[in-house]
Parts: C-alpha cells; sequence; structure tokens
C-alpha cells in the first residue's frame, strides 16, 4: 500500500508541518507507506517524485490553499480535507484513503 | 542555527494568568514588543486573531499554536505561555487551553533557516512524549532545553 499526500495551510508554517506529522505517524501506525509533500512558507519540501506518483494508490489533500502542480494528481483516488482535519483526525483520513485502494 | 536566536527566557512565562483567549494573546505579544521582534504589539495581535478566525490553532490537548505572519514581524521568533488558569480557545477536541506557543513569522522569506525551525517544532507537537515533556516543564532553561532537542534531531523528511 502506497499513499502521498499534500499538506499546505496559509502561513505555510505550522499547520502544514503538524498536518504532515500527524499522517506521517498514523500511516506508521497501519502499516502503510506514506510520501506527505509539504508546500508550505519555505516552498516544495518533500516534493514527491514521478515514480512515487506512478505507484500510488491513493491521494490525501490535507490543504488550505490552491495547491502547486495538481496537474500531476490527475486519475488518482483523492481524498480532499482541510488541513485541520489532518491534524485533529489523521487516523480517520488514512483509513478513508485506504478504503480508496480498495 | 540554534533555537535561541528565536526565543529566550524572557519570552517564556510559566506562570501566566490570563482571563481570556485575547488577553493571554495579548500579554504574549508584549514580550514579543518588549524585545523589539514585533514593530506592534496591537497590529500582531490582530494578525494572529485574523488566523484564529479561519481556524482555531488549538489543536487539541490542551495546547494551542497561535501564529501571525506580518511585515510588521522583525525577527522570526517563538514565545511560551503555561497559563496558570486555562482558557476556551474554541479548540478542536473542545479542551480549554492551558499551554500556548505563539509563533511571529515575517513576511519575507529571508530568514528560512528560521522558518524551517518553527516547521520542526510545529510537526514535532504532535509527538506526545514530547507535549508531555513541554507541558510539564517548570523551569524555562527546560523548556528552551526541550525546543533545542527538537530541532537538533533534523527531523525533516
Amino acid at each position: 500500500m502506497k499513499l502521498i499526500a499534500i499538506t499546505a495551510c496559509p502561513a505555510g508554517v505550522a499547520h502544514t508541518h503538524m498536518a504532515a506529522a500527524a499522517l506521517e505517524s498514523a500511516a506508521k501506525k497501519n502499516g502503510v507507506k506514506i510520501k506527505v509533500e509539504k508546500q508550505g512558507a519555505m516552498g516544495i519540501e518533500n516534493q514527491i517524485k514521478e515514480k512515487e506518483i506512478a505507484d500510488a494508490e491513493a491521494l490525501i489533500l490535507a490543504v488550505d490553499t490552491a495547491i502547486a502542480k495538481p496537474e500531476r494528481f490527475e486519475g488518482i483516488p483523492t481524498v480532499k480535507v482541510s488541513v485541520g482535519e489532518a491534524v485533529k483526525n489523521s487516523q480517520g483520513l488514512i483509513s478513508k484513503a485506504i478504503e480508496l485502494t480498495k | 542555527m540554534s533555537i535561541r536566536a528565536l526565543i529566550n527566557e524572557d519570552l517564556i512565562d510559566l506562570h501566566l494568568h490570563g482571563s481570556n483567549q485575547l488577553n493571554v494573546i495579548e500579554q504574549m505579544a508584549s514580550m514579543l514588543e518588549r524585545q523589539g521582534r514585533i514593530e506592534s504589539k496591537s497590529i500582531f495581535t490582530e494578525c494572529v486573531l485574523e488566523r484564529e478566525a479561519q481556524v482555531t490553532t488549538g489543536f487539541g490537548n490542551g495546547i494551542a499554536i497561535p501564529h501571525g505572519k506580518d511585515e510588521t514581524v522583525k525577527d522570526t521568533s517563538i514565545s511560551i505561555g503555561k497559563l496558570s488558569n486555562s482558557v476556551d480557545w474554541k479548540a478542536m477536541d473542545d479542551r480549554d487551553v492551558s499551554f500556548v506557543i505563539m509563533l511571529a513569522i515575517p513576511e519575507s522569506e529571508a530568514g528560512t533557516t528560521h522558518l524551517q525551525i518553527l516547521s520542526q517544532l510545529s510537526g514535532k507537537l504532535m509527538d506526545e512524549d514530547f507535549r508531555d515533556s513541554l507541558m510539564k516543564a517548570n523551569e524555562k532553561e527546560d523548556v528552551l532545553n526541550l525546543l533545542s532537542d527538537c530541532i537538533t534531531e533534523k527531523n525533516i523528511g
């Protein structure tokens, strides 16, 4: 199971990184691989590579702003929520994403 | 890069008594203003409240991470308030907040290494053990050491 995710918030500092950490930790608990790209105040960090997009079974968008380069992800099953939701309920989001791959 | 460029003992209050969310934010903004890290306490407070109005920064477990990004912020800074009482923050889990980490973020992207520290700290707050130790710290020096440890771990992916 390979998931990809993008987190982004208006200031691009606090919630972007909180959501990313929450998703990474929830994925680990579920034994699922996840790559989380952070689009924040420092630009794109931990950018998802083409190969990872090709292998991804689902995408989680935890964003409160428009994301950069959305065209990369066409055709991938996607759960989209606010960045706050990912901080609050990362476990639920990972479950939803796993559901999408079935 | 040391965390001490962003925070020092005079930006930490471990016995902060605030009557409500606004009062807590104002007191913490005062600490920043006294050190000349922000140009104006009132503008910064306004900016932090605007951010709170979008979505609460009370992310649960009694902690909030209010922040303001504005051109009137001169130096990237962190201030910490451990409240002797707890206040309503419209938190995600509806619990009152008793520990506040406030971030002041300049508009320009010049201080990237500083922003990186704030980002690492934010991510680290999802770690329950880290949160517990931070909230239990009774000495300013302990708070500074905890923060300093979390940024040297290089936990950015």
